[in-house]
């Protein structure tokens, strides 16, 4: 299967942190990839370089066999659907503007193809009826799963999510897990951020486990929540799964 | 942007055109003023009887009648504008005025930008205070005064004993340590009319304003020795001898078949235009 | 479904608008109470009121009054408007000669008088060969001094938009302009609008700086009314009036434009 990602010896320096080191990665079509580990280990910002929202300094990243630099990365973006952990929906627009926006102006569709896009996907999270409503009248639950459906109406080949659901209260935390599990059973591609390990184990078939900017250990989650081999990997999980996760 | 936005803006553009390219020759006045057929006059819009706006919202005065007289002698239509006084007097006009006929004293300072090419009328500087002070009598008592004068007038020089009228023997002051009060002239008399020495304890200014505003004032006397009297001269920018010329032709010529004498009665009911300091 | 947005707190309803305008009719009932103890000459007033609105021609055939100040004011802004959004786009930028030209810009047409401004660009600048009009010069240093102002307010109102927004729009491929234009410019003007509507009410006032010049705008028509005739009661009232009638005007305006960029921020929860 080909290699939708490719992460060549990326390293990224912020200041004068090392916030990346010589990071290799490689990511085929289909495949479900949880990142963790502790805070600062550079998850979210490997994350954000994979989609251009950051820059390296040195190595390559590819996405979808081509490179991701400067000019080629708005046409290579359109591939990629991101969710954020604060969801950014734009909060003067209702709910079917912020799906539509970027049918119409990035997939270049007629208003009604994107009409029909938008609630195609609406439907899909369960929230078709609340298209007219304006973010700040949805509960954090629904914003994050209109999120992900504006993500969607991209059409994307791969989907990130960074800590989707680090600013949920924890009732609604489930609601948009399962919305990315019903995604997942459908075949595309993901990378995900999280601390959520219950999740980590359903929904992915790799996990990869970061810490100080490097990619200390990776495999399926059975070998990583059972067989841990580095003692941080070890250490993470005792805290990790400590509370009622 | 909403239509009436666009056209404003052609139309503001249009007009920034227009007022950008306006006349700015450096050919010589009288050229201009032939050329175009107007003669741009400046004077003060509030300076009663001298220039003042009507009650049909048109300059008239003195001043006025001075200059329609000028401009139909010329041949020419009179085009009036009242820009501020300190841009009139800092000469530099760059072609935008042709002639100031707004009273103006002329004095060193100012010679050194402008061109007085004819005196037109004589004002006596008088004093007015409130008609219950007892204390001035003559300038000799406006030692140690606050006294009013207009911002930037001769009469502020007065008072500061810095005055020097052209072609006049030199001024005496006959007082020291005046407390000079520089301010909007019809303000001052507001403020003397509050009572001798409240704000004000006199006002030197000339004759003609201290005697428009007590009419209307009775608080306020005017006393009777002139302190000084002090030309008024038709100013033009400096360096245009044929223009010079020719107003001083023109003004001499409406002296002698008595056309200033019978505006003078008009607004004063006397000759301030005859020549005698 | 259409969602009802007003302005004013509905919490308390109907109860609530009428005070406000009950106060507001009996501030003005005493305000005229004052006035009327003034013993004002209304039928001088009268008289001039024409004059001063504007709704006949200066003598030199030119508008004047407050149709000249509302004139100038408009003009002003819109081109004030225009250098703005240069300017801050110049504060903004990662160009280090665009940077430090709005900046020297900004900070040298925000620290010097208007009045110093106007004199330098009418009576200084012709020594250099640059002779302007008198209406232009007062649109220009209006329109540079107040841009410069501006381009703080927009600025502000860009920085103050959360960097995420300009990330979700980025990651959805969205292209450049709509980004600008349909994501940001919106949420930067629902900030923008307040400050700069105050801006063009002080703008209104000093739009009588024209007056230098000669063009006959309602300040100075007042002014010169009132010292020409010794009623300044009446003619101060009169342009203060005005002025404040015209103020209410851009406040209203101001205030239509606010509700609509306050869409999806002004509704109450409701879920």
């Amino acid at each position: 299967m080909p290699e939708l990602i490719t992460l060549s010896r990326v390293n990224k320096w912020h200041g004068s942190t090392h916030v990346l080191r010589d990071v290799s990665l490689a990511v085929t079509t289909h495949e479900r990839i949880v990142i963790c580990g502790p805070s600062g280990s550079g998850k979210s910002t490997l994350l954000r370089c994979i989609n251009g929202l950051e820059p390296h300094q040195s190595g390559e990243i590819h996405i979808d066999g081509k490179l991701m630099a400067g000019a080629t990365r708005d046409a290579i973006r359109k591939e990629v659907g991101m969710v954020f952990q604060s969801f950014n929906l734009f909060p003067h627009m209702t709910v079917l503007e912020n799906l539509s926006l970027a049918p119409i102006w990035t997939r270049r569709m007629t208003r009604e193809e994107a009409r029909a896009t938008a609630f195609h996907y609406l439907e899909r999270v369960h929230l078709a009826k609340h298209a007219e409503k304006f973010p700040n009248q949805l509960s954090g639950g629904e914003q994050q799963r209109v999120a992900i459906a504006r993500a969607l109406c991209l059409n994307p080949k791969i989907m990130l999510f960074d800590e989707p659901t680090s600013a949920l209260d924890p009732e609604m935390i489930q609601e948009v897990l399962d919305i990315i599990i019903e995604l997942a059973e459908s075949g595309m591609t993901l990378l995900c951020v999280t601390h959520e390990m219950g999740f980590a184990r359903r929904v992915s078939n790799r996990i990869i486990f970061m810490d100080h900017g490097e990619i200390i250990e990776q495999g399926s989650p059975a070998q990583l929540f059972e067989r841990p081999e580095s003692p941080r990997l070890e250490a993470f999980l005792a805290r990790v799964m400590h509370g009622d996760r | 942007m909403s239509i009436p936005a666009r056209t404003l803006m052609v139309a503001a553009t249009l007009l920034l055109a227009v007022m950008a390219a306006w006349p700015t020759w450096a050919g010589s006045t009288l050229e201009r003023v032939r050329r175009t057929g107007v003669m741009t006059d400046v004077l003060l819009d509030s300076y009663p009887p001298f220039g003042f706006i009507d009650a049909n919202n048109e300059l008239d005065g003195f001043d006025v009648d001075v200059a329609r007289a000028v401009a139909a002698r010329l041949g020419v239509k009179l085009k009036l504008t009242t820009p501020a006084w300190e841009a009139i007097v800092s000469g530099h006009w760059q072609g935008r005025w042709d002639i100031c006929i707004c009273s103006m004293s002329p004095t060193r300072e100012r010679a050194q930008v402008l061109d007085f090419p004819a005196i037109y009328y004589n004002s006596p500087a008088v004093l007015t205070v409130h008609r219950d002070e007892r204390n001035i009598k003559s300038a000799a008592d406006l030692s140690g005064k606050r006294v009013g004068v207009g911002i930037g007038s001769s009469y502020e020089k007065y008072l500061h004993q810095e005055l020097v009228i052209p072609g006049a023997p030199p001024l005496t002051f006959p007082f020291h340590d005046v407390i000079v009060i520089p301010g909007d002239e019809s303000i001052n008399f507001r403020n003397l009319a509050l009572g001798p020495g409240v704000r004000l304890d006199a006002i030197v200014s000339d004759l003609a304003t201290a005697h428009t505003v007590s009419l209307s004032n009775p608080a306020l006397r005017i006393l009777s020795s002139v302190l000084y009297s002090e030309p008024n001269a038709i100013a033009t920018e400096k360096g245009d001898p044929e223009w010079d010329h020719d107003v001083a032709r023109i003004i001499e010529a409406l002296k002698q078949d008595g056309t200033l004498v019978r505006i003078s009665r008009k607004w004063f009911g006397a000759d301030i235009t005859t020549d005698g300091h | 479904m259409a969602i009802e947005q007003p302005a004013l707190p509905t919490a308390m309803g109907a109860g609530f608008r009428r005070g406000v305008w009950l106060t507001w009719a009996t501030l003005l009932i005493l305000l005229a109470a004052a006035g009327y103890e003034l013993n004002l000459d209304f039928g001088y007033l009268s008289q001039k009121l024409p004059f001063l609105l504007g709704l006949k021609l200066a003598p030199d055939g030119f508008i004047q009054g407050a149709a000249l100040t509302i004139f100038v004011t408009s003009i002003s802004m819109i081109c004030a408007l225009g250098v703005a959004l240069i300017t801050a786009l110049g504060r903004m930028s990662r160009n280090p000669v665009a940077f430090a030209i709005a900046t020297f810009y900004a900070s040298l047409f925000r620290g010097t008088p208007l009045l110093v401004q106007v004199l330098i660009i009418y009576l200084a600048l012709p020594q250099i060969g640059v002779v302007l009009g008198g209406l232009s010069s007062g649109l220009i240093a209006l329109s540079l001094n107040y841009g410069a102002y501006l381009a703080e307010t927009i600025r502000s109102g860009v920085m103050a938009i959360p960097a995420g927004q300009r990330e979700a729009a980025m990651a959805l491929a969205l292209p450049r302009w709509v980004i600008t234009w349909k994501v940001m410019a919106p949420q930067a003007l629902r900030l923008i609008i307040p400050p700069a509507g105050a801006l063009f009410v002080s703008m209104l006032k000093d739009s009588s700086l024209v007056s230098i010049m000669g063009l006959w705008e309602l300040n100075f028509l007042a002014q010169s009314y009132a010292r020409t005739t010794y009623h300044y009661m009446e003619m101060l009232i009169a342009a203060a009036l005005i002025y404040w009638a015209l103020s209410i005007l851009f406040e209203l305006v101001q205030f239509r434009l606010e509700r609509r960029f306050a869409r999806g921020v002004a509704v109450a929860g409701g879920r």
